[in-house]
């Protein structure tokens, strides 16, 4: 009874954790779908192939408040492309083509990982995004 | 020294810690944090079950691991809380998840599988260098007996890989073949049921990789094969 009661409140606490951290894909839909209402007039596109075990361009240079499509595609096997900052989360395998959208609103460096296992040089599979302010040179 | 080296555990932890050391100049400070706080939140989380639940006192040798495993795999730039809920799915899978005494699941790949389920990246830091692991996988998997494990898992998984035109050893995670895969209280011994249990293992890595290649296919398929473990334990009695 208490190993039962255990597994239910194991099941509840990581349910209601989990749960509350993910972004919910409608709401991601949604903004983007907003996003793009309000800006259709420029969008940089930027093919961004992914490899064993990197990424190309590296690093990919975007402009703060603009608009960009990642046109995503693979070389070799299934990678994963995961930008923790801009919630972007995408698995494209050969062959295949996966368009993502974001406004560059943030603006810094931030890290592009692999987050499918494709590889013993996965852990090493690492891109960057850098979104550059008005003020950079 | 000797005595130390005589438990099999200890080894694990010493290439793990190897592995870690060679991970930290390619990585951020968060690394370091993330991994010394994996170990530790297994350990203690591990005691306070043992104390509280099954009059155990301290933590076992396997929590290191199970802690190491979590947390080198995990994405470490993950928040904190995510790091806690998975190393506790770890330790309470270990000792709420029995069948006959024993523990069903990879605690660690339990977590694991969790983590894929709710698309947290797997990054698999602390597959830092590949001769080590060989090295120390061959020495663990000899003396642990498991070596038809390894050869089930590779026999189903690399020939078929081949045919989807990718060179098989470089897909092949050799962290996940010799620690992971052989686990000694979740993997079974002897040679049948070792190429089975090798086999199942393979033959769903090569069936998500083909088919749901989004999920962690090594930590999914070893999770599918400790389901058949009350299976295959009735065939060897």
């Amino acid at each position: 009874m208490r190993r039962m009661l255990c597994i239910l409140s194991l099941f509840v606490f990581f349910t209601a954790q989990i749960g509350c951290a993910q972004n919910n894909p409608a709401d991601v839909q949604k903004n983007i779908k907003n996003d793009q209402e309000k800006n259709t007039a420029f969008v940089k596109v930027i093919k961004l192939e992914a490899f064993q075990y990197g990424f190309s361009p590296d690093p990919v240079i975007v402009k703060k408040g603009e608009k960009v499509r990642l046109e995503i595609t693979s070389r070799d096997v299934t990678h994963g492309v995961y930008i923790k900052e801009y919630g972007i989360k995408e698995t494209v395998s050969k062959g295949e083509k996966k368009e993502v959208e974001f406004t560059a609103e943030k603006s810094g460096t931030f890290e592009i990982i692999c987050s499918v296992y494709c590889g013993s040089g996965h852990s090493g599979m690492k891109g960057k995004l850098v979104v550059q302010d008005d003020q950079t040179p | 020294m000797i005595k130390l080296l005589k438990d099999k555990k200890n080894i694990v932890i010493i290439l793990f810690t190897l592995l870690f050391f060679i991970k930290i100049p390619q990585e951020s400070q968060r690394f370091i944090f993330w991994i010394l706080g994996g170990v530790a939140l297994a350990c203690l989380i591990d005691s306070i079950v043992g104390n509280f639940f099954l009059e155990k006192k301290g933590f076992a040798n396997s929590a290191i691991i199970s802690g190491f495993i979590v947390s080198g795999i995990l994405d470490y730039h993950q928040p904190w809380y995510i790091l806690l809920t998975f190393v506790l799915a770890a330790i309470i899978s270990k000792h709420l998840l029995r069948f006959r005494g024993k523990h069903i699941f990879n605690p660690a790949n339990f977590a694991l599988f969790l983590a894929t389920i709710f698309k947290i990246p797997l990054t698999w830091n602390i597959e830092s260098n590949i001769p080590l692991i060989i090295i120390f996988g061959i020495y663990l998997s000899f003396t642990y007996r498991k070596l038809f494990h390894i050869l089930g898992f590779l026999l189903v998984f690399l020939v078929p890989v081949i045919f989807l035109k990718t060179n098989p050893f470089q897909l092949v995670s050799w962290f996940f073949i010799f620690i992971m895969l052989i686990e000694p209280k979740t993997s079974g011994y002897g040679k049948l049921r070792g190429l089975i249990f090798g086999g199942i293992c393979g033959l769903f890595s090569f069936l998500f990789l083909k088919f749901i290649p989004g999920v962690d296919i090594f930590v999914s398929s070893l999770f599918i094969a400790n389901l058949f473990n009350p299976v295959l334990e009735k065939l060897k009695s």
